[in-house]
């Protein structure tokens, strides 16, 4: 029991010697600890070490001397302060802009000139492009539509296979939950298309509008 | 760390920003010696921790109105110090850590001779014990930073380093061991009286 006592209490010493050195520990720790000390004269050793290590520690410097550090730092410092700002430089970049060889202005004025050229010719023809598309509508035919879901492993080849074996048109999608819309043709019967449809294990669901003009207002 | 007082130091920050050499050297002075420290202990090398420093002054010196004055400025200094060590750490290499020495290996670690604490007053052993700091892991370094160099009290540091007070305790009462167990290999035994 003893023993354990004495365990515990060295213990509780090793853990507030570092706060005993530094002067923090509060009234009962200190007490604790300077008992401790008195009845454990040869722990004073141990107080001895962890007041050296402190005095390392606390003396930490740098072993570059002041003045040199110093000398370095305001020389960047003053760099820093007289180095002018961006639109500053731009600026001056501008004003100094004679000292650069004719030949090299030229050239890139040149480059800048062929630039402009191609891009104002081939960028009328684009978006003359993209406006072919830009109102592109599906024709509006009102009738019976089929709306179709089909399964998410179903291969793309075969989704194909099927929609030009029943005749179908896709008059939209696949939307963003998946449906296809699709018209069937007049004089097709749509009954068996949609009988077709169902029936395909490429389809998860089938269902026909009878006046549902997808696409129309 | 006593910080410099806020209107002392919202004026010493307005000169450097006019580049006022004067106020720019007056803050190094104040600061440099801490900061060196908190590095020198953070980062566990030297030269590394004297470029950082170096890095942290003109990072001040660049943006001197960049403190918002929400914290302390030593505070806000570490905060910058944290970033470029971390930056530094990124760029080179990482130290190489000594071999963490198990509990049962600290358990039986002897308590110091006479002998030994005498060889530790040398002037060289300050050399040597620096080497053996630098050899612990970051954590306890840290903790040993806060408690030896700043005298800051348990409970600080476990806000510090976000911990039990006990963890703390235990903490720098293990780095001490290690720190022994350290020195005595360089002294070559502590038991000869």
């Amino acid at each position: 029991m003893t023993e354990r006592n004495d365990t515990r209490d060295r213990l509780r010493f090793e853990e507030l010697l570092a706060f005993h050195a530094n002067k923090s520990l509060d009234g009962t720790d200190r007490q604790w600890l300077a008992d401790y000390l008195a009845s454990h004269p040869e722990m004073t050793s141990l107080l001895a070490v962890e007041e050296r290590l402190r005095t390392v520690v606390r003396t930490t410097a740098s072993p570059v001397p002041e003045a040199v550090r110093l000398e370095r730092l305001l020389t960047e410092f003053r760099a820093l302060a007289h180095r002018p700002s961006f639109w500053r430089r731009i600026v001056e970049w501008f004003a100094n802009a004679h000292r650069v060889p004719a030949s090299a202005i030229v050239a890139a004025a040149v480059l800048l000139v062929a630039q402009g050229i191609v891009l104002f010719q081939t960028l009328p023809r684009q978006m003359a492009e993209t406006e072919l598309y830009r109102d592109a509508k599906v024709p509006c035919e009102d009738g019976p539509s089929i709306r179709i879901v089909f399964r998410p492993e179903a291969p793309q080849a075969e989704v194909v296979i099927l929609l030009r074996k029943v005749e179908a048109v896709v008059s939209d999608g696949p939307t963003e939950t998946g449906q296809w819309w699709v018209r069937i043709p007049k004089g097709r019967p749509v009954a068996e298309a949609l009988g077709q449809l169902q029936a395909s294990t490429l389809v998860d669901e089938a269902i026909l509008f009878e006046s549902h003009g997808k696409g129309c207002p | 760390m006593k910080d410099i007082l806020s209107p002392a130091l919202e004026n010493l920050l307005n000169r450097i920003g006019e580049g006022d050499d004067q106020a720019a050297t007056t803050l190094y002075r104040h600061y440099h010696g801490f900061i060196y420290a908190y590095l020198r202990h953070h980062m566990a090398d030297e030269s590394a921790a004297e470029e950082v420093t170096h890095d942290v002054f003109m990072a001040v010196l660049h943006r001197p109105n960049a403190f918002g004055g929400t914290s302390k400025f030593s505070t806000w200094l570490c905060g910058i110090a944290n970033n470029k060590a971390a930056d530094w750490g990124r760029i080179r290499r990482r130290r190489i850590p000594m071999a963490e020495i198990d509990d049962d290996t600290l358990a039986a670690i002897a308590d110091p001779s006479a002998n030994f604490v005498a060889r530790l007053e040398e002037a060289q052993s300050a050399a040597t014990i620096r080497q053996c700091i630098d050899a612990l892991p970051d954590i306890q370094r840290d903790a040993v930073f806060w408690a030896y160099y700043e005298d800051e009290d348990m409970v600080s540091i476990a806000e510090r380093q976000s911990c039990p007070v006990g963890t703390v305790k235990s903490r720098l009462a293990n780095a001490r061991k290690k720190l022994m167990d350290c020195l005595a290999r360089w002294f070559g035994g502590m038991g000869d009286d």
